[in-house]
């Protein structure tokens, strides 16, 4: 605010284009909500500026800084699980009418990454990318398997799995559970209404 | 298992209309294309108690006249509900109609009010992929006036595919427990500098003036920690008069009182000429717009400064360097943050600490617990830490349950449902009426009693049904902001109740709306300090 009232002053009191040049190369500026900046913007790169595209970061056209919008390389910040060993893990998944699906994943991956690398045809499954938001990716264990997975449900999850459709005592959501070279060839099934009810317009 | 596979199939059978009746009795009211299988049997189930389907029309209704819809009942002397109490007025509505309600409001759109647990839980399993929820107009006229830092109206106020796209690009940064998380030492910093400034604030008594105020800050130094990469300075002990922080709580102030105006005037006048109440609301946002601009040019210079070293990056520098996002979504949704994240939880936590000032049991049993878990009060909570507080967190879920920030959750489905045995039209907006129903004696035995025990998961008896308490919502749409307020409100909870006890001796606190639900009394609450 205050470079703001400091930069407008001087436009009006000393020559005004030294000052407008000031006032645009400050990049703290450009958070101000400001109509006149823009014209005054494309003004300045006209007349002082004709052969340069942009100082300091800033176009002549846009008062946004067009960097923002180009690629940088940077390691993700994420939670996901680092896949180090990418040794092969199979699951299969038992649709409610029978039909059951076996796919290839990875350790380390989660149930719904698995759905979703292989693409299997489970409609609605995991609507909320496995933020813990909805129970779409509900699954049903059995007990052994439910027992050996080394991830025990957190809070979170319990509390989303309380709003799933169909609930027992060895569900769990696909994408909590993340499977280890011990799950190999876990079987799951997919009980009727996740998916269903959700996305179908019915 | 039947299974209705192809729309070609059900289209012609719904025009017969015997066998619509048959298929009435499945409850199913098919609309639109319906490209894969549905099960009938799990629809028996949601629906199993009716046994006709009424049409919309019969469904109990708020009397309402031609234009001004049912506006009247909201009159001053001729209405008999208070527009200010919404909580109080559902609740008469659920009495004299029952839990399926129909209204015309302002003559404009219909809302259904849901007091059944049933049809909510039905309401949020037809939402589908893009549920649809009212908009915050007033938010997306402003953003749309100033499109050169916009490009859409924000999470709050777009819907279909466009908020998809968004909300696809910012929700596992922000929902996924653990990135949260990696605020919590910061989070702990800001608890602890609250406490310092509540301290220096305390009058003889122990009470703090104007304490809704100070939660204000605290939430908006809170949630400026994951929007804006910054500490405000908005819980620090010296403030100039003039400073950044002073500025954005006025403007904090302005921009509720202003979105409440704006949204809830029966005549949107604002819509035509800019009104007074108007111009203080784009004044606000402007106070806020350039301070997102500020931080995020700040950030943008670490980005550079800091390119080749390999660290972890912060929630918005990730923003900023995601090849796919827009850097005007990026202002829009640090906004959001900031809009959203302020009057919800400090109004959370009003609560929290009223409900345990006034059941001085509860509150001991919370102490025991934290002191258990953190025998020096200064020391920050780990994760770990932080689950070990159950009883805490069982506490801030029965004061959700008691006073949640919205009555409920509003839907717009595309499609046709029954609901409570009437057939639904697409279109309506459903109100699902959470806070109503939590208070009724059938969903929750002594209903008006703050007993956390309900929420510990191993003591629970009598589980009560699952959709009577969502205060965050459910599903795609749920509140994208619910971890950081729980991580937020469960610190600042253990923290205050650790170093003190809380008491209240002054009338009861019930709440009011103001665009979310706030407290309708000064927050004259008393901190004792404890001795050890």
């Amino acid at each position: 605010m205050a470079t703001k009232k400091l930069g407008l002053q001087l436009c009006r009191t000393s020559g005004q284009f030294q000052a407008l040049a000031k006032l645009i190369k400050c990049q703290s500026n450009y958070g101000i909500v400001n109509s006149i900046a823009e014209p005054l913007n494309h003004m300045y790169f006209t007349i002082f500026r004709p052969n340069v595209k942009s100082v300091r970061g800033i176009s002549k056209n846009s008062y946004i800084q067009e960097e923002w919008l180009k690629p940088r390389g940077f390691r993700k910040f994420s939670s996901s699980v680092p896949l180090s060993k990418k040794d092969k893990v199979s699951v299969t998944f038992i649709k409610d009418n029978g039909e059951q699906i076996t796919v290839q994943g990875k350790v380390g991956e989660n149930l719904l990454d698995i759905v979703i690398n292989n693409d299997v045809d489970l409609e609605g499954y995991g609507a909320c990318e496995g933020t813990l938001a909805c129970s779409t990716c509900h699954v049903i264990l059995k007990q052994e398997d439910f027992d050996r997975i080394p991830d025990k449900p957190t809070d979170e999850e319990l509390d989303m799995l309380d709003l799933a459709y169909g609930l027992t005592e060895r569900s769990r959501l696909g994408c909590q559970i993340y499977m280890t070279k011990d799950l190999d060839g876990l079987k799951v099934r997919v009980p009727a209404g996740v998916n269903d009810a959700r996305d179908t317009p019915i | 298992m039947v299974s209705l596979s192809k729309s070609a199939f059900v289209r012609p059978l719904l025009q017969n209309t015997k066998v619509l009746c048959s298929l009435a009795k499945l409850q199913i009211i098919h609309r639109q294309k319906a490209s894969t299988a549905v099960s009938v049997a799990e629809q028996t189930i949601f629906n199993e108690d009716h046994q006709n389907v009424k049409p919309f029309s019969e469904m109990p209704c708020v009397k309402s006249y031609p234009i001004i819809g049912s506006t009247w009942v909201y009159l001053p002397l001729i209405g008999k509900y208070d527009i200010t109490r919404f909580h109080v007025s559902n609740f008469m509505k659920f009495q004299e109609y029952g839990k399926i309600v129909r209204e015309n409001v302002g003559g404009r759109f219909t809302t259904v009010l849901l007091f059944d647990p049933k049809d909510i839980e039905i309401m949020f399993r037809h939402e589908g992929k893009y549920p649809v929820r009212v908009e915050i107009e007033s938010l997306a006229a402003y953003r749309k006036m100033r499109e050169k830092y916009f490009r859409s109206g924000g999470l709050l106020a777009i819907q279909g595919k466009e908020w998809y796209d968004l909300r696809t690009k910012v929700q596992t940064q922000l929902l996924r427990p653990k990135s949260i998380q990696s605020y919590l030492n910061q989070m702990d910093q800001v608890a602890n500098d609250m406490i310092t400034r509540m301290i220096h604030l305390m009058d003889n008594t122990g009470e703090v003036p104007d304490f809704l105020n100070e939660l204000y800050k605290w939430a908006l130094e809170s949630v400026a920690l994951v929007a804006l990469d910054a500490r405000l300075g908005c819980v620090d002990l010296e403030q100039a008069p003039n400073s950044q922080s002073q500025r954005l709580i006025v403007a904090v102030n302005d921009i509720f009182q202003g979105m409440n105006d704006l949204e809830f005037m029966p005549l949107s006048l604002w819509k035509f000429f800019p009104t007074r109440s108007w111009k203080r609301f784009v004044n606000a946002q402007d106070v806020f717009t350039e301070t997102a601009m500020d931080y995020l040019n700040k950030a943008l210079e670490r980005i550079k400064v800091s390119a080749q070293e390999d660290r972890e990056m912060t929630f918005l520098e990730t923003m900023l360097s995601k090849k796919q996002m827009d850097s005007r979504d990026v202002i829009t949704m640090i906004l959001d943050m900031l809009m959203a994240g302020i009057d919800t939880t400090s109004h959370s936590m009003a609560f929290v600490l009223y409900h345990l000032a006034k059941n001085p049991n509860v509150q001991e049993q919370v102490y025991q617990e934290v002191r258990s878990v953190l025998p020096h009060s200064s020391k920050c909570l780990s994760v770990s830490e932080l689950n070990q507080l159950r009883y805490v967190k069982a506490c801030v879920k029965e004061s959700m349950r008691l006073n949640p920030i919205l009555q409920g959750t509003v839907r717009e489905l595309d499609h046709e449902v029954v609901l409570s045995g009437y057939r639904v039209p697409p279109g309506v907006l459903l109100v699902s009426q959470n806070m109503v129903a939590s208070r009724l004696e059938e969903n929750f035995p002594e209903p008006l009693k703050f007993k956390p025990e309900r929420w510990l998961k191993d003591e629970a008896e009598n589980k009560s049904h699952p959709f009577l308490f969502i205060p965050f919502g459910f599903g795609p749409r749920m509140c994208v902001g619910r971890r950081i307020a729980e991580q937020e409100i469960w610190l600042l909870a253990a923290k205050i109740l650790r170093r003190f006890r809380v008491e209240y001796h002054h009338e009861d606190i019930d709440c009011y709306t103001r665009l979310v639900n706030a407290p309708d009394k000064p927050l004259r609450y008393q901190f004792v300090e404890r001795k050890y």
